[in-house]
Order: structure tokens, then sequence, then C-alpha cells
């Protein structure tokens, strides 16, 4: 609060000399409110002096600068033009309040269901403004953009960045090249996620981490909280290896000791010297990043150009656009392609770094938030029609104002004040529910949601579910308030209150309204239906392999067995051992990736076709005899692996059907060769087997791709693959005791492979759509029903004369049944209709959303169509049974 | 002099300033009407209304030299004109001509 003693909030008593009369009256009110405050503060504390001093300050301020009366009800007798808005405002919304509170049940009825859509609104908003609108949380964000490497044969021209594809990946000599010649780039850097194990406490602990060249930092403009970023000279051959850990490893391995800094860690068995910490929150990617390391020399010093395994990040020079990027990047491609010919064909790609992190959520979001602005539209044409209903009970009290000298455009601003004011109390109840929703719906979000730790309830949001509150209350009120003022005096006085002109004019704008509703509950339906089948494909789609009862563990290797040879193979021997002994293993393999979970690794491959060798890239891994018979996998001819495929056999390899098909289509594969023509591995490896297909995701097509015997190609990193009934929560300490008894400094961690394909972003993704929409469609279809029933329970009230008329007169029961029935059908009919040509023309959205279904598929269109009509039936079955007990004699009598 | 009606506020802050006599200061008149009839106002609300009486001519004021804590700023003492003397008459009068021969339904009046 205020520093000064003794002397009353500076603000507020500025606002009091700024807005008290002029002269001595505004004087003497500064004094008393003094004098009074010195005494408020000699019985209270200061800050309710303070809270004292600031309400008779407003309350002066409020009666002096709008002109506001204490007795007055009349709003032209304030000062000036302003003045008088505000009083009118003021008395509208006093006259407002007054509405509501007569009518509780309308109001609470309209309160919560505006304030579930606008709620709904503002939750979904609060992501789509973090993910999609906002600016990344970098320095400069619009100068950073991903580079690729694009080899037209593999990923055709123009390829779409936004989509993974492994095929992008930059060799390093390759970012090299670009970073000494592009012209454009103020500073590039490259990464790729990289798992380390921690040692040297008790447990070993496996953390994620991110390789990155010096520039990768400087790139983002990010600089460690603590020490020293990254500097050329740590890229250098013979460097000594460095590390900059994340804020969450350095507060939990560290307990925040800023001693840290200077320290050394052992990162997969070698010493890293802790240069710096980066600072809370820091994020790339998508992820915090628990370490950020170096290059080690054997990858700086590879020479090899055609496997890459790099992402490369650059930021633009100031005034640089991507199109001139992309024609300057295209030269560097040329002049690379000079100096190495193998690389003509490459080009290299840009793509704006937020285009890349946002492309693969934006359409989901864009539907999401189209979908939930649709709720909120089903919400007002419902409210529309309560107060239209409302305002045509006051018709004749309108009528009388209007005789009394009320001008048309009081009447409307009064109108529209109350349904402001009402969808006001709405919003509020909405950022309510949206502020305790949040949290739960974002953790519920299906992983890969970019940003999502951006997401926030703050000003910014407020202020677009204020504003979403009026434009709602402006829509709500519109129909209802130009119906008021379309009220005219004679109409009022003629038409005693029902029938006439006026009443068929707004028994169609009544319809409309339900017409409106029911085509935006079809879509949304037909949206949710849509999903259901997707996801039904999707858990019917056969993965290739026996997912159940199969257990996995990633298992790294520590550097001393890493010599790709006999330490290696003596390292997995030793472990088989062991593994092979755990009670109730029924069969276990290793391989160097694993569907669904990781490994992915596709070098450059020669391939011999009876007319010629071709070169491409394609998926390669290595397995064990075992694996599979362990995972499933249907061998179509020739045989499996065996032990006798040792380092010194003739190479050989198990190809899969797709790659079969692709390269020797028609022909029998096996006897036919391939070659990975890299230093080292150079050998031309013989087909003795082919295995059926699996996928990589269930919305992947299967790719070709070749298995390497283990003990010929072994590898670092592999997947310990173990079948067996007992489950990963049975096996796992045993499991753990196998690789701790190898050596206690790996970590290891065996889940089953069934629930991490459930959880997989391909299930996951579809899953969370189909709840989102399917409460959404839900929440829509329910609130046309109501709609439906509303309109045709207050028509048949209207009616109840007529009716009690016809009945007197000898109309079957069957006939009014009939008549109420089918006006509520043909609202219904006209709404599917209209939805129907709405849904062809929007659903379009969601088609890279669906899996393997039309985002016109008719058996949804139908079931959803058949949903909707059978909801109109029932909703217009009630008021026109309703309308049969309407007693001809009480209706006549009222005539 | 119009025979204009004065409103019941209006009422008790002209006859809160004769009470006071030559105490019609602001914040005795808000202490006044608390402590006879129980009303709580804003300061906003009795200033409006003391510049409708003045308005109307039932009320005038001088300037009294500012007392320490107010800041250096001046005070206004109150005081009631004849013509609100009058309006104060003329509404009595009318109201004792409503209220005369109630006593059976309404009671005597408490002190």
């Amino acid at each position: 609060m205020s520093a000064r003693p003794n002397e009353p909030p500076r603000l507020a008593e500025r606002l009091l000399e700024r807005f008290a009369p002029a002269g001595v009256a505004g004087k003497s009110m500064l004094g008393d409110a003094r004098e009074e405050y010195l005494a408020q503060l000699e019985c209270s504390t200061r800050f309710m002096a303070d809270a004292w001093y600031w309400k008779h300050a407003l309350s002066i301020i409020v009666r002096f600068a709008t002109g506001y009366e204490t007795r007055s009800l009349d709003p032209t007798r304030g000062r000036g033009r302003l003045a008088a808005a505000v009083s009118t405002v003021a008395y509208d919304t006093k006259l407002a309040v007054r509405a509501l509170r007569n009518r509780p049940g309308l109001t609470l009825a309209a309160v919560v269901t505006l304030g579930f859509g606008i709620g709904a609104n503002t939750m979904i908003f609060s992501v789509v403004d973090a993910v999609l609108l906002r600016p990344l949380p970098f320095q400069d964000p619009g100068r950073l953009v991903n580079v690729f490497r694009i080899d037209p044969e593999l990923t055709g021209e123009n390829p779409d960045l936004t989509e993974f594809n492994s095929f992008y990946a930059v060799p390093y000599p390759v970012f090299l090249d670009w970073a000494e010649l592009s012209p454009v780039f103020a500073v590039a850097g490259s990464y790729r996620p990289m798992n380390f194990s921690v040692t040297g406490r008790d447990r070993p602990e496996r953390l994620g981490g991110i390789e990155v060249s010096w520039g990768t930092l400087a790139a983002l403009g990010a600089r460690p909280a603590l020490g020293r970023s990254f500097t050329p000279e740590d890229d250098e051959i013979g460097a000594p290896r460095v590390v900059a850990l994340g804020h969450g490893t350095w507060q939990g391995r560290f307990g925040s000791d800023p001693s840290a800094v200077g320290r050394s860690i052992s990162l997969n068995g070698v010493a890293h010297e802790i240069i710096g910490v980066m600072p809370r929150g820091f994020m790339f990617g998508g992820s915090s990043r628990d370490l950020w390391v170096t290059f080690n020399d054997e990858f700086k010093s590879s020479t090899t150009r055609n496997a890459g395994s790099l992402q490369v990040i650059a930021r633009l020079k100031p005034g640089v656009s991507m199109d001139m990027a992309q024609r300057e990047m295209d030269g560097v491609a040329r002049r690379i392609g000079e100096i190495h010919p193998e690389e003509q064909q490459h080009g290299i790609g840009l793509i704006g770094r937020r285009e890349l992190v946002v492309a693969s959520s934006r359409a989901g979001l864009v539907a999401l938030f189209g979908a939930v602005g649709l709720v909120l539209l089903i919400a007002c044409a419902n409210i529309a029609n309560l107060l239209l209903v409302r305002a045509t009970e006051r018709h004749r009290e309108l009528g009388l104002r209007q005789a009394l000298g009320a001008g048309r455009w009081r009447l409307v601003t009064q109108h529209m004040t109350e349904s402001v004011l009402l969808s006001l109390i709405g919003g509020l109840f909405g950022c309510g529910l949206a502020l305790i929703a949040l949290r739960p719906f974002i953790s519920a979000f299906p992983s890969g949601l970019p940003r999502a730790e951006e997401i926030a309830i703050d000003l910014r949001l407020l202020s677009f579910s204020a504003a979403l509150a009026v434009v709602t209350g402006v829509v709500i009120g519109i129909l209802p308030a130009f119906r008021a003022m379309r009220t005219s005096v004679m109409e009022v006085l003629q038409d005693g209150g029902r029938g006439g002109v006026g009443g068929r004019r707004r028994s169609r704008t009544h319809a409309g309204l339900i017409v409106a509703e029911v085509a935006i509950a079809f879509v949304l339906l037909v949206g949710a239906g849509l999903f259901i089948r997707s996801l039904q494909r999707l858990t019917q789609v056969d993965p290739g392999f026996q997912s159940s009862e199969l257990v996995v563990a990633g298992i790294s290797v520590p550097t001393e067995y890493r010599d790709w040879g006999d330490a290696t193979r003596g390292f997995y021997g030793d472990l088989a051992a062991r593994v092979e002994a755990i009670p109730g293993v029924e069969s276990f393999a290793f391989a160097g990736q694993m569907p669904f979970v990781g490994g992915w690794s596709s070098p450059p491959t020669l391939i011999e076709t009876p007319d010629e060798t071709v070169e491409t890239a394609v998926h390669r891994t290595c397995m064990t005899p075992g694996y599979l018979q362990t995972m499933g996998i249907p061998l179509l001819s020739g045989r499996d692996f065996s032990a006798l495929d040792s380092e010194d056999a003739p190479p050989v390899i198990v190809v899969n059907r797709a790659m079969a098909d692709r390269y020797w289509t028609g022909l029998d594969p096996i006897g036919r060769r391939v070659m990975v023509p890299v230093p080292g591995d150079s050998v031309w490896r013989t087909v003795v087997g082919v295995a059926e297909n699996t996928i990589y995701r269930l919305d992947f097509e299967p790719f070709p791709k070749y298995w390497v015997p283990f003990d010929q190609v072994p590898f670092w990193y592999e997947w310990l693959i173990v079948r067996s009934s007992l489950g990963a929560d049975a096996l796992a300490p045993s499991i753990r005791e196998a690789v701790w008894a190898v050596d206690s400094d790996i970590p290891a961690r065996p889940f089953q492979l069934d629930e991490a394909i459930q959880g997989s972003g391909a299930l996951a993704g579809p899953k969370f759509a189909f709840i989102i929409f399917g409460c959404l469609s839900a929440l829509a279809a329910i609130l046309a029903t109501i709609g439906i029933y509303g309109v045709l329970s207050y028509t048949v009230q209207q009616r109840s004369n007529e009716i009690g008329i016809r009945m007197a007169l000898g109309a079957a029961e069957a006939a009014v049944v009939r008549q109420v029935l089918r006006r509520g059908l043909l609202m219904a009919g006209i709404g599917l209709a209209t939805g129907l040509a709405v849904a062809f023309a929007v659903s379009r959205v969601l088609d890279s959303l669906l899996f393997e279904v039309s985002p016109t598929d008719p058996l949804t269109l139908a079931g959803v169509a058949f949903l909707l009509a059978a909801a109109a039936v029932v909703a217009s079955y009630v008021p026109a049974r309703r309308a049969t007990k309407v007693d001809p004699v009480e209706a006549l009598r009222q005539q | 002099m119009p025979a204009t009606s004065l409103g019941e506020f209006e009422q008790l802050v002209l006859l809160a300033i004769l009470q006071l006599d030559d105490d019609g200061f602001a914040l005795s008149i808000l202490r006044e009407l608390d402590r006879r009839a129980g009303r709580r106002v804003s300061r906003g609300a009795l200033y409006k209304t003391l510049e409708r009486l003045e308005t109307k001519g039932y009320l005038s004021w001088e300037v009294e030299a500012p007392t320490p804590g107010r800041g250096g700023h001046p005070r206004r003492r109150f005081r009631v004109t004849p013509d609100g003397v009058t309006a104060l008459q003329n509404t009595r009068d009318a109201l004792f001509r409503f209220w005369s021969g109630l006593e059976g339904v309404l009671g005597e009046p408490k002190p």
C-alpha cells in the first residue's frame, strides 16, 4: 500500500481531486476524507483504512463524475452526453438485474447453458492460443528455421516437411558445410535427442538428453542461467566433453547447488564437465531436456555423407525472408553438389520453426475449436428462443411503454443490456469452470501436444472470454430486441397477445433457430461418429505380430563393451544366459528396433534387382535368432537366423514381405543381395528368409525393412523381448536382477508391449478426439432436443385455444397429435438436410485426423441422422400428447 | 418559493443540520444521520444531496479555517436558509394533515 505515513492512498486521492467538484466544495470533500482517514487509522489497520478511503472516494467519484443521481431513475437528468450514456447503462443494468431476478428459473437455465458454452470455448482457446497463436518462447522466434536435407528420390520433390520422416536427417559433415557456406544463417546448430545412463550414484539412472553442436543454444537465443554456454571450441575434435544440466536435473541430482558447475558427471561411463545450468522451465522440442551434451570425437570425425541422424536449426540474419533464405540455400546445395558429386541429387528444405512445431496439432485444434464454437452457437440459439418467448410475454408491457413515450431504441438497448448481462454472468461462471477443468483437460491430452507447458489462464484469456460473453449476449439478444422494436402499439391492442401477424412471424423465427440447432448438432455428431469409426478401424489393425504376453526393456550397453565386436557380443551373451534362467520366460530375443516403441535407422543401401542395382535407404535392424518366434512374426519362406550365422559365417539377412514385393516383385527373393556402402559395413549380404510385415505405428503402412543377425552387426542399444504369461510386473524384478548381475550401472525398466501400443500416439489421438467430440456432440444433441421440445411446448400452449376449439368441433386426438408431430419432424427434417449439406462441406477438415474412414462415410451419416430423428420424435411427442389434454370447455371459456 | 416537496433523505439532512446547530460539518451530519435515523450513507450520496439542496436554495455554507489533519483543505459549515426552514415546515404540515386521525390504525408515535 501507500508508503506515506498517515497519508491516504495516493492514487485514490488523485482521482478524488480530479473528479470532485471544482472550488471550495471539492477541496472541503478532500479535507473531510483526510480527516476521517486519520480517525480510521487510529482504530483499525492501515489496510482497512486504505480500503475505507477507496470506498468513499469512489462513492464520490461515481456521483460527481458520471452524473449518477441518488434518487432519480430518469437517465436523462445527468450532465453531458457521456454522463447521460453512463447513467443510461446504469439504469438499464438496474432494470435488467430486476428482470433477471424476477425470473430465477430462466436466468439459472440461461446462465448454466451459456456458462458451459463459454467455459468450453475459453478452455479450448487457452490451448489454441498457447499452441497456435503465441510466438515461440525464444528470442525473436520468427527468425528460427529448421533445415532438412531433401532427397527427391526418397521424399519427392516438394515433401511436406512437417511430416516426420527420418530421410530428412542430416549427416554431420553436411551440417558443417551448410553452416559454413550459408550466407543467410546468423548462426546454425545441429542436434539429436539422446538418452544417457548417468552413473556414479547408488542406482543408475536413465536421463533424456540432447546432443548438440555449439550453435543450437546460440540459434535459440538461449543462455544457461548459471555458468557458460557452449562455444565453437567445444565442437573441436579433442575438446573436453562438456554438459549443460537441465534445471530439473540440477535440482534433483545436485540439490540446486551452484558449485555443481565445474564438477564432473559420468554419462554413459564417460566423464563430462558441467559448464552450466539451463534456466528453469526452458524447453526445446516439447521437452525440458535433462542434459545438453556436445557430440563425441568419433561422431565429429565421421566423414560419411550418406547417413544422417541430425536435425538442424538456424537463426536467419535480420531482414532475410523465408523465400530469400530458400533461394540462397538452393544455391548452397548446388555448390555442395559440385564439391561432392554424390550429393548432387540432394536439396535443402527450410521450414519455420513454429510451423514445424505446431503443424501436427493444427488440424486437431482447429476442429476442436470449431466444435466448441458450434456448441456455443446451439446454446445461443436455445437461449435466444427462451428470450424470444419472454419478449413475447412482455409484448403488452412493451407496447404500453411505447404508448407512454419510450423510444424504440431505448427498448432495444434495454433488451440488449439484459441479454449481455445474462451472458456476462454466464461467462463468469464459465471462466470458473474453465479454471477448474483446464489442468485435468491438458493432462488428458494425448502426449505430443506441443507447448502444453505454456498453457495458462491469464489476462489475455479472460479478455477473450469477456469479449466472447459480450458477443454472445448480443447474439442471443438481437432477435428479442428487434422483436421489441417492431412492437407497435396498435398491434398490441388488436392482437390481444396471441395469434395475428406477429404470431406467425414469431413461430417462423423459433422454427428457424431450431433448424439451425439440429443442423449444427448433426455436424458435431457426424464428427463424433467418424472418430468412433476411426478408432474401430485402428483397433482392428493387425500389427503383424502377437503383441500380447510380450514384455520388453531397452538395454543400453556401457561404453566398455562398445567395441561392436567380442566385448559387445560377450555382454549380450552373458545377459542372455541369465534371462534364459528366469522362471516363466517362454522365449526371448534381442533386437535393435521395437515396433511402436523405438529404434529407427535407415542407412543408404544398395539392392540387387534383376535389372540393376538400386541405391536407396531401407530400414535395417539386427535381431538374435529367437526374435521372429518370440514376436510371433510368421516366416513366409526361407529360414530364420540360427546360431550358425556368426561373425565369421557368410553375411545373411531376412527381409520383410514389403521389401520383397517392392524390389523383387513376383520373384523369389531368396539368394538376392543387399549392401550398405559405408566403410566397415560394405559387404554383400544374402537374403535367406522372408518374414511377414510388421507395422511401426497403427496408422503407418508397413514399409520395406530387413534384419541382420546380431552376431554379424551388433548394436549398442538393444531391446530385450521376453514372451511370458507372467506379465511385466511379475517379471520386472528378475529381469532387472539379470541386467544388474551383468553390470550394475545399466538402467532397465521392463514394460508390457500391449500397454505401450494402447497408449501410443496412433490410438491416443483418435481416442481423445472421440471423447471430446463425443461429449460435445452429445451436449449439442441434448440442447437441440430440448430446443425442439421447448418450441413445440410453447406452440401448443399458444394454440391451446385453437386446439381446444378444434377438439370441441370433433377433431380426433390422433389428428391433433399428428399436427404437432408433423411440425416437430418438419423442423428436424429441414435441420438434418441442412446439416448434411454442411457436413459434406466441412468434414474435409477432419480428413487428416481420420484413419481409413471417409469424412462422408455413409454409415456414419445415416446413423447420426437416424439418432437425431429419433430424438426429434421423442421431443415432439410429449407436447403433442399434452395438446390432446387441452380441455375444450376451458379453452372456450378463455375465449 | 415554489412548492417544491422535499424527499425523505433531503428532510433528514436538513433536520440533521438544524439539530447540529453550529456544528453543521459534513462529517457531523453523517454521524447525526447514523445516530438519530440509523442511516449509514456513502459520502457521495451525502455530498450530492447537499449540492442539490444548495441549488434549491435551502442550504448555504461558509468556509472555516482548516483544522490539523486535513492536509490544508478547508471545512464547510452548512446552515439551513429561511427558504429551507419554510420548505421543512410545508412538508411537515402536509405530512401532519395526512398523519392526523390515523392513530387508531398506526398507533401512537414512539419517541
